[in-house]
């Protein structure tokens, strides 16, 4: 039985959180709650499925993913949208466009080594929108969905990055939706403008 | 067990009962994630409760009185306000939401309200009021997982579940130090699409209906505050669109509800140590149906009002108080006709006497008649209670306690009271028999509390109690359940001078530190029935072994975390004897809630998983099995200051 989302969850254990404490370019820890809401990451990037179980007559088309992390207390949290359009395999079936809507929180490796490796977990909405509607007139459905990821990014000029990561997702329908998905793009940072950090905090 | 009226008056006694008191703040509160009322007070240590339908809880108390207890009562702000209908209180209704609790403090036992009516069990809730101009608002939405999703194209017969909100409550409000202006709107909405629920309302409009229960209520409360002036008041209305329950049918009774009411109390200090009050109600209730296959029960039409003139007297040592009210019911029934209008009086009167420094002795008493029979003793119910207070110093504390209740059932809100009075259900209850009322309900119920301190944090307790029961008039009935499908294999045929004994120790661990909170408690309860069947059956229903834990904590003073378990064994139903849900296998519930605070106070998000092992939970044997589910809330909240409370 794949268990991706386990796996994957257990491998962000393996994380060392002390990490999160590693000293800066200057030799100050930053306390936590001056960092917290201190800058904000957008990344953006195409995403394609690996593998989905209980959706063996539908296959995935490329799609992307968008999302905008900060530090948070402990850790980053994100929030981000991904779609995926997934293609009929039986004539009688609907194509139909899916997009999960999720909140994250996740750790990263030390944030001065040039290539950073982060692991979290998300939760979120699943949507899923049908090309022709059911017997009782419905086009679309939704279900709550949960996942875990592992990711790598690497700075290549200021606040830009490079990223990849997958990713198992759960979505909570009976029967379970499991799905591995990859994405990678590239991301900026910037410092968070004083009113969203006031609100933020 | 008779006392005499005599005697009754000449007992005394300050607070509304007696018994240990539990107190929670809104920090407390708030940590739970819940988006309405009825469910924050599921989450509280002592409450027991089970549904039909997940969302409308019957909140027993402490299981005391069974599980088809109405439950405890509620004190909104000092004031009677306990929605009630067809033996329940229907705490969904009540127009406060988790965002306007500031405290709540809950009393078991046996206790007679300002209303004139018997309480088992009150829920003390103060709301806050906060001063200059203010805007607070909440919206929830609680989805339950497992939907089919794609699969619905593959197998037609796939359904959506349980899903519930968006639940909302809105307080616009201005105060100062001593007035309080409050408008308030509340609406809330959950879709019953349960397999089960909706094969049952099938039966009902033959046709498919999707079971939405709403509501929406608007109220306006004022109060003011003086040194030597109190007043609180508050009116409003309400209509619910419900699907209600009911064990009389074995089926949900489509009805729209439409509920007026207002409450006031006006206590003025009559120098240094006296002061005398006024305080009333009026609630009104309408019921209308939808239109269906069978014949439901007509238009039903109540009304309720109660006054009463308080006195009372306080000094460091000693208070006592003294009231006398009364209240007017009435019935009547579209095709009917009037029915019932019962007038009924009562006097409170109460003592609390500090013996020495660490001891203090409470007796109360509560004695009400019907008017008409005022000067005959057979017709009088009465509640009496005593207790002993040691408090050795904080969190170590000797408590024990006796009281008796007598009383003649002559309450319009209870089902026993309209099918006594003639109130015809139709085809949805077609059999129901009316008892004969030549007997009244007693009992007796003593308690023991001990609290020890465990260090400065930390506290262990003990709460062992006892009650004896006689001359109750319960239903005696039958169920047979195959799938959705609910029928009666007897009668539901009311057995009067039915007796037994409930017994319950519970035992908890409370801890406080300033960043985290914990409670763990275990309750066992037994029921002896002494060959008495029907007392059997109808207070079966309750686990026996009852765990339930909770922790809290703060890692930053703007983000809460909190998780709870709840473990229940094995429970008896035996009123559905048939296949596998004469007995509901135990359960363990975890809960697991995160918050956030955003923009100063101004906004809190909250996050919560239900039942996160993902185990099938029922909670009787005609109910839903409830799942995992996901609940969302956001609270708004623009305010000068927080609370004008201390």
């Amino acid at each position: 039985m794949i268990r991706p989302a386990a796996t994957l969850f257990c491998l962000l254990l393996c994380f060392n959180p002390l990490d999160l404490f590693a000293q800066t370019n200057d030799g100050a820890i930053p306390p936590i709650e001056k960092r917290a809401f201190e800058t904000i990451r957008i990344a953006v990037g195409p995403a394609a499925s690996l593998h989905a179980v209980h959706l063996d007559s539908w296959t995935a088309d490329y799609g992307g993913a968008v999302k905008a992390s900060t530090p948070f207390y402990f850790g980053e949290i994100e929030l981000g949208m991904s779609i995926l359009p997934w293609k009929s395999n039986d004539p009688v079936l609907p194509d139909f466009m899916s997009a999960l809507i999720f909140g994250g929180w996740f750790v990263s490796t030390a944030p001065e080594k040039v290539l950073k490796a982060s692991a979290g977990v998300r939760m979120g909405n699943y949507f899923m929108a049908f090309d022709s509607p059911q017997v009782s007139g419905e086009r679309n459905e939704s279900e709550f969905a949960i996942s875990s990821f592992l990711g790598i990014r690497s700075t290549f000029w200021r606040g830009l990055e490079g990223f990849a990561e997958i990713n198992a997702v759960r979505v909570l329908t009976t029967p379970r939706l499991d799905m591995v998905s990859v994405s990678t793009g590239v991301s900026i940072t910037f410092d968070t403008p004083d009113w969203l950090e006031g609100i933020l905090k | 067990m008779r006392l005499s009226p005599i005697l009754l008056l000449m007992m005394l006694a300050a607070p509304p009962s007696v018994g240990q008191t539990t107190n929670w703040d809104a920090h407390t509160l708030s940590d739970r994630g819940t988006v309405r009322f009825s469910e924050l007070l599921q989450t509280l240590e002592p409450m027991r409760y089970w549904s039909t339908d997940r969302y409308t809880a019957r909140m027993v108390g402490t299981g005391m009185g069974g599980p088809h207890t109405m439950g405890p009562s509620v004190l909104l702000d000092g004031l009677p306000f306990t929605p009630r209908f067809m033996d329940r209180n229907e705490y969904e209704i009540i127009p406060v939401s988790p965002a306007d609790v500031e405290n709540v403090e809950f009393r078991p036992g046996f206790t007679m309200l300002s209303d004139g009516r018997f309480a088992d069990g009150v829920f003390n809730i103060r709301t806050k009021k906060p001063t200059g101009w203010s805007v607070r608002g909440l919206v929830g939405l609680v989805n339950e997982t497992g939907d089919p999703g794609p699969v619905k194209y593959t197998n037609p017969l796939a359904k959506n579940i349980d899903r519930s909100g968006p639940t909302s409550a809105i307080r616009a409000s201005w105060g100062n130090r001593s007035w309080y202006l409050q408008a308030g709107l509340d609406a809330d909405a959950f879709h019953m699409t349960d397999q089960r629920i909706e094969g049952r309302v099938w039966r009902i409009f033959a046709g498919g209906v999707k079971p939405v229960v709403s509501h929406v209520s608007q109220t306006v409360r004022i109060s003011h505050s003086s040194p030597q002036n109190s007043l609180e008041l508050g009116g409003g209305q309400s209509s619910k669109n419900n699907f209600l329950f009911d064990e009389l049918a074995g089926l949900e009774w489509p009805v729209t509800e439409d509920r007026k009411w207002f409450k006031g109390r006006f206590v003025h200090a009559l120098g240094s140590n006296w002061e005398a009050g006024i305080s009333g109600g009026y609630d009104d209730l309408k019921s209308s149906n939808l239109s269906a296959q069978i014949e439901l029960p007509s238009a039903l039409a109540i009304q309720d009002a109660n006054a009463e003139l308080r006195l009372a007297y306080a000094t460091p040592s000693f208070s006592a108080n003294w009231a006398v009210g009364g209240r007017h019911s009435r019935l009547e029934q579209a095709n009917t006709g009037w029915l019932r209008s019962q007038d009924i009086v009562h006097v409170r009167s109460g003592l609390d006497w500090g013996l020495a420094t660490k001891a203090r002795i409470k007796v109360n008493g509560s004695l009400s008649v019907p008017r008409l029979d005022v000067s005959q003793p057979t017709a009088m119910s009465y509640v009496v209670g005593g207790e002993f207070d040691y408090e050795k110093r904080r969190m170590e504390a000797l408590k024990m306690g006796l009281t008796l209740r007598s009383d003649r059932v002559e309450d319009v809100w209870t089902t026993l009271d309209l099918v006594e009075s003639g109130v015809r259900f139709g085809a949805w209850a077609p059999n129901v028999i009316s008892p004969i009322f030549d007997s009244r309900t007693e009992s007796v119920e003593a308690f023991l509390f001990s609290s020890s301190s465990l260090g400065r944090h930390s506290m262990f307790w003990m709460d062992l109690r006892a009650r004896r029961l006689w001359g109750l008039i319960l239903p005696e009935r039958t169920f047979h359940q195959v799938g959705s499908d609910v029928t009666f294999t007897s009668d539901s045929n009311f057995r009067s001078g039915r007796a037994g004994t409930v017994i319950s120790p519970r035992i908890g661990l409370t801890f406080r530190s300033e960043a985290s909170r914990a409670e763990l408690s275990y309750q066992f309860i037994r029921t002896v029935a002494d060959g008495d069947v029907v007392f059997w059956k109808h207070f079966s229903g309750l686990s026996p072994h009852h765990i339930k834990g909770s922790f809290a904590t703060d890692p930053n003073p703007r983000l809460h975390l909190f998780a709870s378990v709840s473990i229940n064994n094995q429970m008896n139903w035996p009123e559905y004897p048939s296949l596998d849900r004469s007995w509901l296998p135990g359960f363990v519930q975890m809960d697991a809630s995160i918050s956030k605070d955003f923009w100063g106070d101004r906004l809190h998000l909250n996050i919560s998983a239900i039942n996160l092992l993902n185990r099938e939970i029922v909670r009787h044997p005609a109910a839903v099995d409830e799942q995992m589910a996901i609940r969302v809330g956001v609270l708004v909240n623009f305010s000068h200051q927080t609370s004008n409370y201390p």
